[in-house]
């Protein structure tokens, strides 16, 4: 998850709680104005835009992610599958015409 | 067997696997509804909540892993409300092979041999991708990654590999079915075939692939094609502002949701070979057409169309099932009860054209009748008979049904007497007679306020607050001095150019007592109730000179639309006349070509009674429908076009 979190963050020396944050109702993240703001996804699709190393490992440790790559599996795995179907259709029409 | 499998299975074997089972949907449990979402199936939901107190909303964005499943609920005017999720690329193969094995269904004869199949695919996919790239807004709106960037853009690829994989199977479906596929033509009434989540019909695509084909075989298209490129060209410098958005609603499918380079690009191609496609099948298909099978299938289509409409009305579930398996323009009517008060248009996106629909199939019938000189139906021909003529009653389509009684007075006219004299009077009289006595009992307005209603209509949409107004509150308009409201210099801009024109002619015609086009305008929609809408489609018309004289490209209303600022910019408010949308597509010169088209092939069929009362009646009807807006009637209009290869006077 430290990695994860490296990757889409950034580096940095603090080391949350997160579960601390989570169980926190009044817990603020407070704008880091030297931190650019990145934009973050859940599986649903929604967006979130944080403004800080906290928020953003906070988030991520949640599961938000800063792309679709997620998602996209799905989209993946059922590209391979027409792919897979369309050889097959192109393979049985030659198969045909050399029939013929 | 595979048709129940395809209804059923897409929205059970997503389910949730999960022991505990989802709870009834009442007004406490919306909140539940609304934090566990895309874990229990459609088909789980609907074990729990059989009775129809709820309604279904459809969540066209959700992601692969939610398709089929319970996306939400609201509580909507007191109404529960659930959202099924279902995905843009799923939905793009569940529907596709549902009609694929539809279209199976038509009977097979032997192989007619189609060349070109191929390089037709590459290009149809080609245009197909146009599209996609020329509507981003649509897309963007019914799925949630959709982008046009091609590096890792599975849904792309994988619509690519849908469109080739429908294409290809189709292309070889076709050739065992070519010839019969003209009696089926009244079955896409009952099945539009418009994908839920895309702007785009399986018939659409299907005819433009065959209108490739048949650009490739035939060198009149080929020639016809060279001579049509200037206008495509036209049609695209004439953009000034690019429109991202338009909500094509109830006419999804066969219109553009944007005005830009490509959308115009997709959209004026894709319209001509789609027509290609079907005038080539009419071609090598429509003299074996067996007009007795058409009658019944024309008559069970109407009837199709009632009983889903009817059905569709019963429960929420099947309103949707119907909906998405059907392939409709919008989700079917969800109550007997008619559309304030005047019309009922079940699964149909509009009374009006599903009104025309069945007066036409009653008078194909009475006409079949009259020219095969044999009056007896089998018992389910009666039966369809009578659910057409309830359809009819339950749509409310006043005007067809009053040029149906007319039409078939007229025909009885023409085919039974024979005396020249008499029959030339008869049917004068009757041309004269009912127009007169309708104009009697229907327009209650004097001739002078029937004259300026249009030009009324036309400035309560325009955005002309500045006006002054006189100590009874009255605004020149109310006064009756239009002319003086076109003359202000802040009105260049609010005013159309149409409406301006409209005006000069009332203003200067009237002074010099001559007749003008305003009046007659005007006079005539009066009493055919389309004052107001022909009124709207003036105040928002706003062409510049190029794009009166050829129009802004088949099937792309936005410019239309938003090109001009006025109050009627929110809503689909369509022009309700078919001539007028004609003008919208292709200006001036496209109504010329089309009034010398219907004389021509009229004046050709002047000894064939049948041919000219099918084609009048459709005439007459669309001028005041919106009709030729959706592909079922424009088609079925095409086909009636060519009907003197079928009905043929003597034989």
């Amino acid at each position: 998850m430290q990695e994860k979190t490296e990757v889409i963050c950034g580096e940095s020396d603090l080391r949350p709680n997160f579960e601390e944050i989570g169980n926190n109702p009044n817990f603020v993240f407070e704008n880091d104005p030297n931190f650019e703001t990145i934009r973050l996804f859940d599986i649903e699709g929604n967006v979130v835009n944080v403004n800080s190393w906290l928020e953003c490992a906070n988030y991520v440790n949640g599961g938000w992610v800063t792309n679709f790559t997620n998602l996209i599996n799905y989209e993946k795995n059922l590209f391979y599958v027409l792919a897979i179907t369309s050889i097959f259709l192109i393979a049985s029409n030659i198969y045909a015409k050399i029939k013929d | 067997m595979l048709i129940v499998i395809l209804i059923i299975a897409p929205w059970t074997i997503n389910n949730s696997g999960s022991l505990n089972i989802i709870s009834k949907i009442e007004n406490n449990s919306i909140g539940n509804y609304q934090s566990t979402t895309c874990t229990y199936s459609f088909f789980e939901f609907l074990v729990q909540n059989p009775e129809n107190n709820y309604l279904i909303n459809i969540d066209k964005s959700a992601t692969i892993d939610c398709f089929s499943k319970i996306n939400g609920a609201d509580k909507i005017n007191e109404i529960p409300v659930v959202y099924v999720g279902t995905n843009l690329n799923l939905d793009f193969i569940i529907q596709a092979i549902f009609w694929l094995v539809l279209f199976s269904l038509i009977p097979k004869h032997k192989k007619y041999n189609l060349e070109f199949k191929n390089i037709s695919i590459f290009i149809s996919i080609i245009l197909i991708l146009i599209h996609f790239s020329s509507e981003k807004a649509f897309y963007s709106f019914n799925s949630k990654i959709f982008s046009t960037d091609w590096q890792n853009n599975y849904l792309l690829y994988s619509i690519i590999l849908t469109c080739f994989i429908i294409l290809k199977i189709l292309s070889d479906m076709v050739e065992r079915r070519i010839k019969n596929i003209l009696y089926f033509i009244p079955f896409i009434f009952v099945v539009s075939g418009t994908f839920n989540s895309s702007n785009l019909n399986i018939i659409y695509l299907f005819l433009m692939f065959i209108g490739i084909i048949a650009l490739f075989k035939y060198l009149g298209n080929k020639l016809f094609f060279v001579l049509y490129l200037p206008f495509v060209y036209f049609w695209i410098s004439s953009i000034e502002n690019n429109i991202a958005f338009f909500d094509v609603d109830k006419i999804k499918g066969f219109t553009s949701s944007a005005y830009n380079l490509n959308s115009v690009f997709f959209w004026s191609y894709s319209f001509l070979f789609f027509m290609f496609g079907f005038l080539f099948i009419c071609n090598i298909s429509i003299n074996e057409i067996d007009i007795i099978k058409l009658r019944l299938n024309f008559l069970l289509s109407g009837s199709l169309v009632v009983l889903f409409s009817v059905i569709s009305a019963l429960h929420p579930a099947i309103n949707f099932l119907t909906y998405y398996y059907l392939g409709l323009n919008k989700t079917a009517s969800k109550t007997f009860e008619s559309v304030e008060g005047n019309a009922w248009r079940g699964i149909s996106p509009s009374a009006e054209s599903i009104g025309e629909f069945y007066a036409f199939v009653i008078l194909l019938t009475i006409v079949i009748a009259i020219y095969k000189k044999n009056y007896s139906l089998s018992v389910y021909e009666v039966c369809f008979l009578l659910i057409n003529c309830f359809g009819l009653y339950k749509s409310n389509n006043f005007a067809a049904l009053i040029s149906l009684i007319v039409f078939t007075f007229l025909l009885f006219l023409l085919v039974n007497v024979t005396n020249k004299k008499i029959k030339f009077l008869s049917i004068f009289s009757v041309l004269i007679f009912f127009p007169i006595v309708y104009f009697l009992f229907f327009n209650t307005y004097s001739l002078e306020e029937s004259s300026r209603k249009l030009l009324k209509e036309s400035f309560a949409v325009s955005n002309i607050e500045y006006l002054s107004t006189n100590q009874f509150g009255q605004t020149p308009i109310d006064e009756n001095r239009f002319y003086e409201v076109i003359l202000s210099e802040e009105s260049d801009e609010k005013i159309s150019t149409s409406l301006n024109y409209l005006v000069s002619q009332y203003h200067f015609s009237k002074r010099n007592s001559f007749p003008n086009i305003t009046t007659l305008i005007s006079s005539v929609a009066s009493p055919i109730n389309r004052s107001e809408k022909w009124g709207v489609f003036f105040g928002k018309y706003n062409p510049s000179f190029s794009t009166l004289l050829i129009g802004t490209g088949p099937n792309n209303i936005v410019d239309y639309y938003f090109g001009h600022d006025s109050k009627a910019n929110y809503g689909l408010i369509l022009p309700h006349s078919s001539v007028l949308s004609l003008m919208i597509f292709f200006g001036l010169f496209g109504i010329s070509v089309f009034l010398l088209w219907c004389s021509y092939k009229l004046i050709s069929n002047r000894h064939n009674p049948y041919y000219f009362v099918l084609v009048f009646f459709f005439l007459i009807n669309l001028l005041k429908s919106d009709s030729l807006l959706y592909i079922n009637s424009f088609l079925l209009f095409i086909f009636i076009f060519n009907v003197n290869h079928v009905l043929k006077p003597g034989e």
